[in-house]
Order: C-alpha cells, then sequence, then structure tokens
C-alpha cells in the first residue's frame, strides 16, 4: 500500500451551560456535575492503513462533578494513549500565526474556542476515563444511561446515523475530582491518541452538532495533511464537479505542508509516525446551522478520487445511486455539451426562415 | 408527594385505574424524542390505556398533566415515574401502559422531562371533548 498519511484536526467552540448541561453542547455529553466544557479539540491521522485520532478536552472548573463525550469512530483502535501536548496548537498557529514572541511558548493547554454495548478497552489517561464501545445505538445508548451520561433529545437519532455506519464508539469521562487533585486547572486539557487501524477514514462532523439548537451556529477547524492533495466528500466551498456541496465549510488553504510544520508535528510526543517531507496541508473552516450539518468529512488521500458516499454519512440508497449514476451522469453531460455544440453550430451556419434581417 | 400530586391531577382531570370494560387502547410511538401521534383526542368520562412504545436508544418518560404541572415537572425532575398513576419511565426498548379516565372536557399534555427534552419539543397533547 503506498504511504498515505492523513491527519484531521477538528476544533470546535462547545460551551456547555450550567443550566442545561445536558443539553448545550455538540458532541459531548454533561452529566449533573458543575464542570464547564469550554471546547473539544480532535485531531485524527492516517498512514498505511492507520488511522491516528487525537481528542483534547479542556474544562472551566472543578465541583466534584464529571462530564463526558462520546466520539463514534471508524474502527475498533488498537490503544487509546495520551497525545503530545502540543501539535494541536501547532496546527492553530500554521493557520493563525501569533505574535513572533509567542514563539517560545510551551503550551500544555488547550484554551481556544439494548442489550449490552461490548467493552473492547478501557484505560485512564490523566483524569479522563476512556471506555471504547461496540454496539448499535441502543446498546451504546443504555451503556451511557446506566453509566450517568445525560443524553440530549437529539441522541438517538445522532447515534443511529453513526451507528449505521459503525459500531464502535469511544466515551470519554473526566472526572473532575481526579482533575483538581492532578492539578490541572480551568482550560487546561489532556489530549487523547486513538490509534485505529481502518481503509476508511472520515472526519465525524455532524456529532459537532449534538445538544444544540437547529438555529446554532456549529464551527470548527478542520486540518488535513496527507501526502497527496486530498479528495473531499461533501465538497467544501469553492467546490467544483457534480457531488454533493458541503453546507457552511470552506477550503481556506490547500498548500504543500511546510517544513517547518512537518518538523514540529514530528517532534511532540506520538508524532514520530509522520513523515518528514511531501505532504499536502488543507485547513477547513466550519461554520454551520445545527439544522445543516447532516454529514461528515469522508476523505480519499489516495489520489483515486473517490471519497466514500458512506463514510460521509450519506444514506446507503444515495451512496449506491450515487455510485452507479455518476458514470451516466457524466454521459449524459457530455451528449448534452455535444448536443450544445451542434446546435450552435447549426446557429451559425443557418439564418431562420421567416424573418427580415436588419 | 407523588400521592399528592396524583390526587391533586386525579380532581382536575380525571382519575388513574385499572382496564375497565370499554377501555379504549391508544398506541403511542416515541421516535427520535417524539411523541407520533403527538395529538389524541378523547370523550370525558373514557377512560383510555396508553400504550408507550419507546423506539429509541435512550430512556424517555411519558407524563400526562396539564400545561401547568407539566412545567412544575421540569423545575423538579424526577428520577423515575413508574408507580405514579398517569406516568411512566420507559427504558431503552421498553414499553408500559398508562389508564386513565378522563372526567371532564379540556386539554392535557403528556411529555418528558429528561434535560432538554421538553424544551426540545417532545410533548403531546390530549383533547378531552365533551361526553357524548
Amino acid at each position: 500500500m503506498g504511504r498515505r498519511v492523513l491527519f484531521c484536526s477538528v476544533v470546535a467552540t462547545i460551551v456547555l451551560s450550567l443550566g442545561a448541561p445536558a443539553f448545550a453542547c455538540g458532541g459531548l455529553i454533561g452529566a449533573r456535575g458543575a464542570v464547564q466544557l469550554l471546547k473539544t479539540v480532535t485531531f485524527a491521522g492516517y498512514h498505511d492503513g492507520i488511522e491516528h485520532y487525537v481528542t483534547s478536552f479542556s474544562f472551566a472548573g472543578g465541583g466534584g462533578g464529571k462530564f463526558g463525550s462520546i466520539v463514534p469512530l471508524p474502527g475498533v483502535p488498537a490503544k487509546v494513549e495520551r497525545a503530545g501536548d502540543w501539535t494541536l496548537q501547532r496546527l492553530l498557529r500554521e493557520v493563525a500565526p501569533p505574535p513572533p514572541r509567542a514563539l517560545d511558548v510551551a503550551v500544555t493547554s488547550v484554551s481556544s474556542a439494548a442489550g449490552a454495548a461490548q467493552v473492547i478497552l478501557q484505560t485512564r489517561v490523566g483524569a479522563l476515563d476512556i471506555t471504547v464501545l461496540k454496539g448499535g445505538a441502543s446498546e451504546v445508548g443504555v451503556w451511557a444511561e446506566n453509566n450517568g451520561f445525560d443524553l440530549p433529545p437529539d441522541s438517538p437519532e445522532v447515534l443511529e446515523f453513526y451507528a449505521r455506519r459503525s459500531p464502535i464508539f469511544m466515551a470519554a469521562r473526566f472526572d473532575a475530582k481526579a482533575a483538581v487533585a492532578r492539578g490541572l486547572r480551568s482550560g487546561d486539557g489532556t489530549p487523547i491518541h486513538v490509534v485505529i487501524p481502518t481503509r476508511n477514514p472520515w472526519v465525524p462532523l455532524r456529532i459537532l452538532g449534538l445538544g444544540k439548537q437547529a438555529a446554532e451556529r456549529i464551527t470548527a477547524d478542520v486540518f488535513l495533511l496527507t501526502d497527496r492533495k486530498p479528495a473531499m466528500l461533501p465538497a467544501p466551498a469553492p467546490a467544483s464537479g457534480t457531488g454533493p456541496v458541503a453546507n457552511g465549510l470552506t477550503l481556506e488553504r490547500s498548500v504543500p505542508a511546510s517544513a517547518e510544520l512537518l518538523f514540529d508535528l514530528r517532534t511532540d510526543k506520538k508524532g514520530d509516525w509522520i513523515p518528514e517531507r511531501g505532504m499536502w496541508f488543507s485547513y477547513l473552516k466550519l461554520d454551520s446551522a445545527r439544522a445543516d450539518l447532516g454529514y461528515d468529512l469522508a476523505i480519499d488521500a489516495s489520489g483515486a478520487g473517490r471519497p466514500s458516499y458512506v463514510a460521509a454519512g450519506f444514506p446507503a440508497g444515495v451512496a449506491d445511486a450515487a455510485r452507479h449514476a455518476a458514470p451516466g451522469m457524466w454521459i449524459a453531460l457530455a451528449l448534452a455539451a455535444l448536443a450544445a455544440f451542434m446546435l450552435a453550430a447549426v446557429r451559425g451556419t443557418s439564418k431562420p426562415s421567416g424573418t427580415t434581417g436588419a | 408527594m407523588r400521592a399528592l400530586a396524583a390526587v391533586a391531577l386525579a380532581l382536575m382531570t380525571g382519575v388513574s385505574g385499572g382496564s375497565p370494560p370499554g377501555t379504549q387502547a391508544i398506541r403511542i410511538d416515541v421516535r427520535y424524542s417524539r411523541f407520533l401521534p403527538a395529538v389524541v383526542s378523547v370523550r370525558a368520562g373514557q377512560t383510555v390505556r396508553f400504550e408507550i412504545a419507546n423506539l429509541d436508544p435512550v430512556a424517555h418518560e411519558f407524563v400526562l398533566g396539564t400545561p401547568a404541572e407539566q412545567l412544575a415537572h421540569e423545575r423538579a425532575r424526577a428520577a423515575s415515574h413508574d408507580g405514579v398513576p398517569g406516568q411512566a419511565t420507559l427504558g431503552v426498548g421498553e414499553s408500559k401502559a398508562v389508564t386513565w379516565t378522563f372526567t371532564r372536557p379540556g386539554t392535557l399534555v403528556y411529555a418528558c422531562h429528561r434535560a432538554g427534552h421538553y424544551a426540545f419539543g417532545m410533548a403531546g397533547t390530549v383533547r378531552v371533548l365533551p361526553g357524548a
């Protein structure tokens, strides 16, 4: 298999209201504790069939409560461990350079924006209890209920949306007491590195709208680092081609990755699998009403230019239709172009009868 | 407290009980945090057996009461409604029945008061029409 690397980072501005902790955050599920989640940071990578997925959590205070997050995964992780401390910040800096004097900081926190599920992995990273589950929407829902997660009312539809594609979910519960005991302060984050063998990488975006009102804006920064210019589905603006276009997703940057960026990412903890050169860097911005965010971002960095409709979250029927209809559509477009050309040619060589001319 | 609330509800709108002959059965499905149907009509004096099926992968509630009582439930959420007349807590995939006799015309609401669900719109209406 050719060497392929994909980095994806999603940085979402997520705020939990004290008054409605289970209702106000995207992709994150508040329990009845006093902790407010400010932001979740997610980072995933793809190299030789292995997706490297990083999620970082920040919190705003203790109070003895807990909060948690459920993250859909494209496959069963081989391991879950603490990620490097500054990879995400470095990616952010790549697209929003700070003042020069900030270059010497050693940032250790992120501060911006029915039956039974099968437990296939449990670990603790810092103050985070991580549980990887395998099961359908109902099984994961029961597990969440039994483990104190207060699921928001739109979670049934969202859980089923993901369970149709992958039965793997990662639940991360941040124990605020443990966090305080470890000396974590408001705004400190704990990055998690999930290593997932998969042939089908995707970036979960719809989960960011979980618990949001239909008109609420969902914002995220998505970073991709591949060794080829990636094809994406749905296509971000400015879109070309005839495929589905992503509402609210804009391709802000698409350039070869700088040597400095690759060096910095490689030298962070757990970054030694990142190739030294030849990467393509893409930066996408998501700013969408929750009601319009019904998709994930499927990526094909193989050069084939065929990102998966299923991985993007399109219903299987649509995926099949697109797969089978696409060649016909090209034929139809070609015939239409030929007809237009012939019509123009005819108009150019003849005059309509019954006219007198100027 | 629950008993007091149940008595108050009964005095205002109807009574809970078994399923006497002539009981009308109404099935209500819960799907994507919505009640289906969202509106039902009954006659005053009619005993209705609500057969509620939770088709969602999360737990829900069925709480019958006046609009004012629904707001009170929002302010003080109960961990479980089982055993309370006119109410039920439904686990994932569970089905339960709630029987109620509607004594006078008016409007009642059935709702779920798990965090955020009522505000999300998880409520239905019972129109109690004058008796035949």
